[in-house]
């Protein structure tokens, strides 16, 4: 089963999931924990999930900022015992990616995943004279 | 082989882009529209929209027609996009050997006509009278014509839908 875990300051965490609903229809397989709202300890929600992943499960945590506290905290929960997939940086193309993957998600995968993610991710400039899409001979072929 | 022509009123959106390819397994998308066929300025942010691996075609509707019927085409799994169940029903009705399936997924919530005029099918379906006019004309064709939002929901006959119109 493939479950992820998302963990961010504020309501990134959530906002991500409800896109993801949006577009698939589907965000169960995400939990969503919007940190810092309130005074509470989020680390217990992540314990939770770490804890509930089994064997066979292909399961990801998604934190938002390399070096801040919520990455810091998850990555010194140790994931990696529990054969959990840590990333950090978390946008939508990258939970989407994970999510709707041909490929079992092993961390090689992932670091594919999240490398067309990173490319993706880019100021739009149009270039209107390539749109051009070519003859219907290259369509064909 | 156009495996399915979708009206989408948002032609190639996020949706459109990462999961119908794969649920289709088609190859390549042509955009049936005569407005995205003469505007650099569509046709590239379109092209920004098709996903990667999938060919992209953007073309007239009457062009499209010739697309549809071209043997090189036979089989290859294509998708077809078109803004209106008008334009629709133009390709389905010129090639209906070569069309698999017609998709009424969303219409007519753009399109700037008059609302007062509109029927709406089912929610994100806003058929004109011209659009209404083709929905059923389709489901004369012989060829199923459903609606069909996201690969995880129900999937419903347009025929079903415009019954309960009365």
């Amino acid at each position: 089963m493939r479950k992820f875990l998302i963990a961010s300051h504020g309501r990134v965490a959530s906002g991500i999931k409800s896109a993801v609903g949006i577009l698939t229809h589907d965000d169960s397989a995400i939990t969503a924990v919007d940190c810092y709202l309130d005074e509470s300890d989020f680390t217990p929600q992540i314990q939770e999930f770490l804890d509930s992943v089994q064997e066979g499960d292909e399961a990801v945590v998604f934190t938002d900022l390399l070096g801040g506290s919520v990455c810091n905290k998850v990555t010194q929960m140790h994931p990696e015992r529990y054969g959990v997939i840590h990333v950090t940086g978390v946008n939508l193309i990258t939970v989407l990616g994970c999510l709707l993957s041909d490929e079992p998600l092993t961390p090689e995968v992932v670091d594919g995943v999240v490398e067309t993610g990173a490319s993706l991710i880019q100021r739009v400039a149009v270039d209107e004279e390539e749109a051009d899409d070519g003859s219907d001979g290259d369509f064909f072929a | 082989m156009i495996v399915q022509i979708r009206v989408d009123d948002r032609l190639i959106h996020g949706q459109v882009a990462l999961l119908w390819g794969k649920e289709l397994n088609t190859k390549g998308i042509v955009v049936a529209n005569d407005h995205a066929a003469h505007d650099k300025t569509q046709a590239a942010t379109l092209k920004m929209a098709c996903p990667q691996g999938q060919k992209l075609l953007i073309r007239t509707v009457e062009d499209s027609i010739k697309v549809a019927n071209d043997p090189r085409g036979k089989d290859m799994r294509i998708f077809m996009l078109t803004q209106t169940v008008a334009d629709a029903y133009e390709v389905a009705s010129n090639c209906k050997d070569n069309v698999q399936g017609v998709n009424i997924a969303n219409a007519g919530r753009f399109d700037r006509s008059d609302d007062a005029q509109k029927v709406l099918l089912t929610t994100g379906v806003n058929l004109n009278p011209e659009d209404l006019e083709a929905a059923r004309k389709l489901c004369e064709l012989g060829i199923p014509v459903i609606h069909q939002v996201g690969t995880t929901d129900p999937r419903t006959k347009v025929s079903d839908l415009l019954a309960k119109l009365g």
